[in-house]
């Protein structure tokens, strides 16, 4: 059976920047099937690479600022770090330099992404927006749907 | 008549940077850096059980996770006068030191290294030239002709599917890389390396932390139970892997990483003498053998030196009201008792207070406040800090380590003591220091694994554990050498939690703007007076701050001039 790894990305510390992060301490409490792993990723970075090429499937979940409503939660296949939205985690050596990182060493995992609205990133804090808050659900079942497309 | 020049982003660094920089006749007569995002982690600290700060404070940014974890738990630990035990005390010097191993060779490697080295000339290099070099510099094993020349297979099928990819910020072509194509490759083949073992680095992490990127730490110890027999517990098993990271750390950073820097800085002489900025240089000092505290049991000593005089290290004092203290003057914030005062950061404020232009700006205003960052000053004085400051403050001390290495090097490059206040110095202390301390995890683990072995399976005093234990009020610092420099915390704590937290981080050192003096900080400094080639294409800028390894996120944050929040992504 393929090794999933769930990875949560973003900053805990600015509201919802940190959504990711907020899903996958929910999904902790969650029992989950057999290899499947769960992981806070941070705002991710080149040095996660080792931990991420001993999966065959990662399922990325980060917040991103765009013209959606807050708490939209939608699917992404990228290939290239330049496919991806303008993620929250993607700084300048993370997320990206991440991804090209495995690219170059041609050792990189299958990867899905989920991506969540966000509204309030603009005061540090702990806590999501209402909006975002209420689409905890949604980001679960979205991932649940692809671990059962990734199962059969 | 000077032309203003602009580098924003500075790319390949974590976080927001700009450089303004004049430059006449092809010179920089004057630099302006300025952190364009603000930081405001000691908000959520506020109101928080000082014994879960580290956890958040560990979130300032992705690279340096657990060193501001670290000093969070010395801070609250000094605040309440806790003495961990010596196991805590060489599990959390492995982990740091761990960090600052993996830190140094990213930052080479994939962060700097393509200032200096062209990826694209290293396709049209002989493989059979790179295998003889590599074997002249080094007794590292993978130097085969066969080695080389499929890396450069690699690296060109890479180039044609995914157009340069993580090698797309570079400035190719520029007159100003000098190495010849087979040194090109040779680096090359070390950045793809340098990928592998990072990886291994980062286990020690995990090993004593738990996890990774934001491990464990503990106010009283460390959160992970020895037992040498027990399979859950930190046990022979385990350590004996510790010890395999270290000497495959230590292999790469003596023969891979060292040779490297050596042998690039011996094709840019003239950056020897570029680049050296500030004459002040300060250290926390940090790796204690003994208790944390026990200055005399530091690896890495404590002290300023000033105008780089180093027959004299001045001493530094956390506690001087007038020592270490942080203005406001150029910077968008302001204190209650105006812009012009200095305050100690135990008595620190962070109360914002943009006055910078409106975007979308040609220009900062450099007449009035024009960085989100702090300008932190000892004693009046600007200081550089950083592996560069740790090696002139350690060679200053007369240690022996320090001075053989260092002495050993320059011989090498054939350049007198004073090359080291250069970029090239800058870069060469941070590969110098990557071998110290990979020959110093050796020290520490062997003093944890004998501690053990002599019955003492002490990580935690839980003394003051309990909240009831502590003062009404208590007042602390915690301090570390992280990789990019002094690192300070300031907790207050008042009934049971934290009332004010202030950290003063390297790169505020080192990338503040003037203070009320005009005085230069590192960055600034350090630009004037470099040439520029094509003011178009200032790579001579981009070498001297990345030298640095400027780490803005945690010096500031997320945070644009119109006030509203920002993420620079389209920064390529």
């Amino acid at each position: 059976m393929s090794k999933i790894l769930v990875l949560g990305l973003g900053n805990l510390v600015l509201k919802d920047e940190g959504v990711g992060i907020h899903a996958v301490q929910r999904m902790q409490r969650d029992t989950l099937s057999e290899g499947i792993d769960i992981l806070d990723g941070g705002t991710g970075g080149i040095f996660m690479i080792g931990t991420l090429q001993q999966y065959d499937h990662v399922i990325m979940i980060d917040a991103t600022l765009d013209t959606n409503p807050p708490g939209t939660v939608w699917r992404l296949k990228p290939k290239y770090s330049t496919d991806y939205p303008r993620l929250m985690s993607a700084h300048e050596i993370g997320l990206k330099d991440m991804i090209d990182a495995m690219i170059v060493q041609d050792h990189i995992p299958d990867i899905d992404l989920v991506i969540v609205s966000a509204r309030d990133v603009q005061e540090i804090g702990m806590e999501l927006s209402p909006p975002v808050e209420k689409a905890l659900p949604k980001i679960m079942d979205t991932v649940n749907e692809i671990i059962q497309e990734l199962r059969n | 008549m000077a032309k203003r020049i602009v580098v924003d982003p500075v790319t390949r660094i974590e976080g927001h940077l700009r450089i303004e920089a004049d430059i006449e006749n092809g010179i920089i007569k004057d630099a302006y850096s300025s952190g364009t995002m603000i930081r405001g982690l000691e908000i959520i600290a506020q109101n928080r059980d000082p014994r879960e700060v580290w956890a958040y404070v560990g979130r300032v940014c992705g690279v340096c996770t657990s060193i501001h974890s670290l000093c969070s738990v010395r801070a609250v630990e000094n605040a309440l006068g806790i003495v961990i035990p010596p196991n805590a005390e060489m599990v959390r010097n492995l982990m740091q030191a761990a960090l600052l191993e993996q830190d140094h060779i990213v930052h080479f490697y994939q962060l700097q290294a393509l200032d200096w080295v062209d990826v694209v000339s290293a396709l049209k290099a002989d493989p059979k030239e790179t295998s003889e070099i590599a074997q002249s510099i080094s007794a590292w094993p993978k130097s085969s002709v066969g080695y080389f020349a499929d890396i450069q297979k690699k690296i060109k099928n890479f180039m044609d599917t995914s157009k340069l990819g993580i090698f797309a910020n570079g400035y190719w072509g520029h007159p100003a890389y000098k190495l010849p194509p087979a040194v090109n490759l040779l680096a090359v083949a070390h950045y793809l390396e340098a990928l592998e073992v990072q990886k291994d680095i980062v286990k020690i992490q995990t090993i004593f932390g738990g996890k990774n990127p934001h491990p464990n730490f503990l106010v009283g110890g460390m959160a992970c139970a020895v037992n040498i027999n027990d399979p859950n517990a930190l046990n022979l098993e385990r350590l004996s892997y510790v010890a395999e990271i270290i000497e495959e750390t230590r292999q790469f950073a003596q023969q891979v990483y060292l040779p490297d820097v050596l042998a690039i800085a011996s094709y840019y002489p003239e950056w020897t003498k570029i680049g050296g900025g500030l004459r002040n240089y300060i250290s926390y000092g940090d790796f204690p053998m003994g208790n944390y505290g026990e200055l005399q049991t530091y690896k890495i000593p404590r002290g300023i030196i000033v105008d780089r005089n180093m027959s004299r290290i001045e001493p530094f004092d956390p506690t001087d009201m007038d020592g270490l203290q942080e203005f406001v003057n150029n910077s968008w914030y302001k204190y209650t008792e105006g812009k012009n005062v200095g305050l100690h950061p135990s008595v620190g404020e962070t109360v914002l207070d943009y006055t910078g232009p409106t975007p979308p700006y040609e220009y900062l205003d450099v007449d009035k406040p024009y960085s989100w960052i702090k300008t932190p000053r000892y004693k009046g004085m600007p200081m550089e800090t950083g592996p560069l400051a740790r090696f002139i403050v350690g060679y200053a001390s007369g240690n022996e380590q320090y001075r053989e290495i260092t002495d050993r090097c320059l011989a090498h490059l054939n350049v007198p003591l004073e090359a080291v206040y250069s970029t090239v110095g800058r870069t060469l202390a941070r590969a110098m220091e990557a071998s110290l301390v990979a020959d110093w995890m050796g020290d520490f683990y062997r003093q944890l694994l004998s501690n053990i072995k002599s019955g003492d399976y002490r990580m935690f005093n839980n003394t003051y554990w309990e909240p009831s234990t502590w003062p009404k009020k208590a007042q602390g610092y915690g301090l570390t050498e992280a990789p990019r420099g002094s690192l300070a915390h300031y907790v207050d704590i008042s009934d049971k939690k934290v009332a004010r937290y202030q950290m003063v981080v390297p790169t505020t050192w080192n990338a503040s703007p003037r203070d009320t003096k005009g005085q230069h900080s590192a960055f600034e400094a350090s630009l004037i007076g470099t040439p520029v080639f094509d003011s178009s294409v200032p790579l001579e800028i981009i070498r001297t701050i990345h030298s640095f390894d400027p780490c803005l996120a945690c010096a500031v944050h997320l945070y644009d001039e119109k006030g509203s929040f920002v993420h620079q992504l389209d920064c390529m």
